[in-house]
C-alpha cells in the first residue's frame, strides 16, 4: 500500500514538473513589442530617450500557453524535437548538450561534496562549544552578501596578486572552454551551501548537544570525539538529507550566477543562449532539472553511507 | 539604563546619506544626467597631450567618468531614486500580498504551500524567470521604464510571496494558540477584529524585520539579473561594440554594466559596487538592530 501511495507521489510530482517546464519555457515568448496592432493588451507609452516609437505597442501573448507546448508535441511526433539554430547554421541537442552539462556537473558535484564535508564538519565542531557572539552575527551577514559581489571582489584581489605575481597563479576568469577558472568559481559554488549548513545546522546540533542520551554519554565519561562521530555526527548527516533541497537550491543558484561571471560555457550560457526556441528551452530545462535529481540521489547515497560509517567505525 | 544599539545606529547612519542621494540626487548632481566629458587637449609635463574618457577620479569628476564620458557620481545620484524607492515599494506590495495569504492561511488551512517550493523545481533560481521573461523585452524596450519594474514587481511577487505566506501563517498560528486569542475567539470575536487588535499588533515587529531582509533579498536578485545585463526599467542596447546599459542608472544595474572593469580602469565599478555593499551592510544592520531592540522590549 505505501509502495503504490509513494509510486503515485512521485508520479505525481512528475508530472508537476513536466507541466510547469512546459510553462516556464512559455515565458521568453510572453511578451513582445514591434509593430503596430489594436491587440493592445498593455498601455503603450512614449519616452523621449526612443523617438518615433509611438508606433509601437507592447503585446501580450497568453495564447503561447497553449499554442507553443502544442508545437511542442507536434515535433516530438515527427522527430524533430531535438533541433535547433545557432544564427543560421541548424544543430542537434544532443550532439551539444551533453559538453554543456559535463562542464556543469564538473563543478556542481566537488562543490556538493566540498560543502557537505565542511558544513557538517563545522557544525558539530561548534556544537558542543560555546561559539562567541560576533560568529552568528558574522555568518548571518554572510548569508545577506550576494554571490555576484563576492565574485566581484575575489576576482579583483586574484588579478591584484596576479599583477603582483607576474603570472597567473589563480585564473579569474575563463577564456576558452580548455581554459577553465576552477579554484575560485568551486569556492564560492561551496562557499555559501557550506555556510548556510553551519548557521542552520549548527544551531540544531547545538539543541542537540544538551539532549538527556548526549549528556548521559558524557557523563558515562565518553570522549568528545567519540560523542562527535557516533552521536552527533549521524544525526548532522540525517539532519542535512532532510534539507539536501535547499542545499541544492543554493548550488544551482550559485552555478547560474558563478557560469556567468568567470565566463564558463556550462548549462548556464546553454540555456540562455537561445531562449526564443521554445523546443530548445524546454529540453534544456529538462536536462537541468534531470542533472537536479542525478545530483540529489547521488549526494544522498553518499550520506547515507557516511552516516553507516559513522555509526559503525570506531574513532 | 538604555543599552546602546549599534548595529541599529550603524545601519541608520549608514543609510540617511542614501536616502537623501535618491530625495535630492538631481539636485546634487553636478552634472546634467546626459552630460559627456569631452575629448580635450591639456597641458602637462610632458607636453600637450590628448585625454580622452574614461578619465580617473579628480576634482572635476569624483568618482571618475565611463567610457562614454559620463560622470559617475552624477549617475550614481540620478540612479539613487530608483534603488531607493522602486525596491522597498515592490518589497511592500509582494509582504503585503504574501501577510495576506499566511493569514488567510492560518484562519482556513488548505493545501501545503511547502509544495510548492520543493522538489527538483528549485533547481531553477528566481533570476531564470526573471531572465526568461524580462530579457526578450528589456533591452531597447521603447516605452516606460516603469512597465519593466512592474513587470519585475510581478515576478518576485508571484514567486517571493509562497515563502513569505509560509512564515508568517506559522507565526499567525503561534499566536493563535495563546489563551487571550482563544478566549477572544470563544468569546465570538470576528476574524478581522481578532486580526486587527490580538493579531497585527504581534505580528508587526515581525513584518517590519520581514521587510527590511526582503528588502535586501530584492536588491540582491536586481544585482544577478545586471549580471545578466538585464536591468531593472530596462536596458540600452548599442552594437560596435556591444554594450548593455542600465536606462535609469540603478545602482545594481550600474554594478552589473561595469563588471568587466574588475581589470581596468576600476574606478567606474568601485562607486557604484561600494554604493551597493553599503546599501546591503545598512540594510542588514538595520534588521539586525531593530531584532535586537524588539527583543530587549521582550524581554522588559
Amino acid at each position: 500500500m505505501n509502495h503504490k501511495k509513494n509510486l503515485f507521489r512521485i508520479l505525481a510530482v512528475a508530472l508537476t514538473v513536466i507541466i510547469l517546464t512546459l510553462a516556464i519555457a512559455v515565458l521568453p515568448s510572453l511578451f513582445s513589442f514591434g509593430r503596430p496592432s489594436l491587440r493592445m493588451y498593455f498601455v503603450h507609452y512614449d519616452t523621449p530617450e526612443f523617438k518615433g516609437s509611438e508606433l509601437y505597442r507592447l503585446h501580450f501573448h497568453p495564447e503561447n500557453f497553449f499554442r507553443k507546448p502544442l508545437a511542442y508535441f507536434r515535433k516530438m511526433g515527427n522527430g524533430t524535437f531535438f533541433d535547433y539554430y545557432e544564427g543560421k547554421t541548424p544543430r542537434n541537442f544532443l550532439d551539444n548538450a551533453p559538453r554543456h552539462l559535463l562542464i556543469s556537473l564538473h563543478y556542481l558535484l566537488p562543490s556538493g561534496i566540498i560543502s557537505l564535508f565542511w558544513g557538517v564538519l563545522l557544525s558539530i565542531r561548534g556544537a558542543d562549544r560555546k561559539s562567541p557572539p560576533w560568529t552568528f552575527g558574522i555568518l548571518s551577514f554572510t548569508a545577506v552578501v550576494p554571490d555576484f559581489i563576492l565574485i566581484l571582489v575575489l576576482q579583483y584581489l586574484f588579478f591584484l596578486i596576479n599583477s603582483m605575481a607576474g603570472g597567473e597563479l589563480v585564473r579569474v576568469s575563463s577564456l576558452s572552454m580548455d581554459h577553465r577558472a576552477l579554484i575560485l568559481p568551486l569556492f564560492v559554488m561551496s562557499c555559501y551551501p557550506t555556510l548556510y549548513l553551519a548557521r542552520t545546522l549548527g544551531s540544531r546540533l547545538k539543541i542537540m548537544a544538551s539532549e538527556p542520551y548526549i549528556l548521559y554519554a558524557r557523563a558515562k565519561g565518553l570522549s568528545r570525539n567519540h560523542i562527535r562521530v557516533h552521536h552527533l555526527g549521524p544525526a548532522a548527516v540525517k539532519l542535512v538529507r532532510g534539507d539536501l533541497n535547499k542545499l541544492l537550491s543554493l548550488l544551482f543558484m550559485n552555478l547560474f550566477i558563478t557560469e556567468r561571471m568567470f565566463n564558463i560555457k556550462g548549462l548556464t550560457a546553454f540555456l540562455f543562449s537561445n531562449i526564443r526556441q521554445y523546443a530548445f528551452t524546454v529540453n534544456t530545462l529538462f536536462l537541468v532539472l534531470t542533472l537536479y535529481v542525478a545530483l540529489f540521489c547521488l549526494l544522498y547515497v553518499l550520506l547515507s553511507a557516511a552516516s553507516r560509517i559513522m555509526e559503525r567505525v570506531g574513532p | 539604563m538604555k543599552k546602546f544599539n549599534f548595529p541599529l545606529t550603524l545601519g541608520l547612519i549608514l543609510l540617511l546619506p542614501i536616502l537623501v542621494a535618491a530625495v535630492a540626487g538631481p539636485f546634487l548632481a553636478p552634472y546634467p544626467a546626459d552630460h559627456t566629458e569631452s575629448v580635450r587637449y591639456e597641458e602637462t609635463s610632458e607636453g600637450r597631450v590628448i585625454v580622452a574618457p574614461p578619465s580617473p577620479p579628480s576634482p572635476d569628476y569624483l568618482l571618475g567618468t565611463n567610457k562614454k564620458g559620463h560622470d559617475m557620481l552624477t549617475l550614481l545620484l540620478y540612479g539613487a531614486r530608483w534603488t531607493v524607492f522602486t525596491i522597498p515599494v515592490l518589497t511592500f506590495f509582494k509582504l503585503l500580498l504574501g501577510a495576506a495569504w499566511g493569514i488567510r492561511r492560518a484562519f482556513r488551512p488548505s493545501n501545503p504551500l511547502a509544495t510548492l517550493s520543493a522538489g527538483p523545481m528549485n533547481a531553477l533560481p528566481l533570476v531564470v524567470f526573471l531572465y526568461f521573461i524580462l530579457a526578450p523585452v528589456s533591452n531597447n524596450f521603447p516605452f516606460s521604464p516603469m512597465i519593466l519594474v512592474f513587470l519585475f514587481g510581478a515576478v518576485i511577487t508571484i514567486f517571493g510571496t509562497p515563502a513569505i505566506a509560509l512564515s508568517l501563517e506559522a507565526a499567525t498560528r503561534e499566536q493563535m494558540g495563546q489563551e487571550y486569542f482563544m478566549a477572544a475567539q470563544a468569546a465570538g470575536a470576528s476574524g478581522p477584529y481578532l486580526i486587527r487588535h490580538h493579531l497585527i499588533p504581534f505580528l508587526k515587529e515581525r513584518l517590519v524585520i520581514l521587510f527590511v531582509t526582503e528588502t535586501t533579498l530584492t536588491l540582491n536578485t536586481l544585482g544577478q539579473m545586471g549580471i545578466f545585463s538585464v536591468f531593472l526599467g530596462g536596458t540600452i542596447e548599442t552594437f560596435d561594440p556591444r554594450t548593455f546599459n542600465s536606462r535609469v542608472h540603478e545602482w545594481a544595474g550600474l554594478v552589473g554594466q561595469s563588471r568587466f572593469n574588475i581589470f581596468s580602469d576600476q574606478w567606474i565599478l568601485l562607486g557604484p559596487l561600494t554604493a551597493y555593499i553599503v546599501t546591503v551592510l545598512g540594510l542588514f544592520l538595520l534588521s539586525e538592530g531593530l531584532q535586537q531592540r524588539y527583543s530587549r522590549t521582550y524581554r522588559r
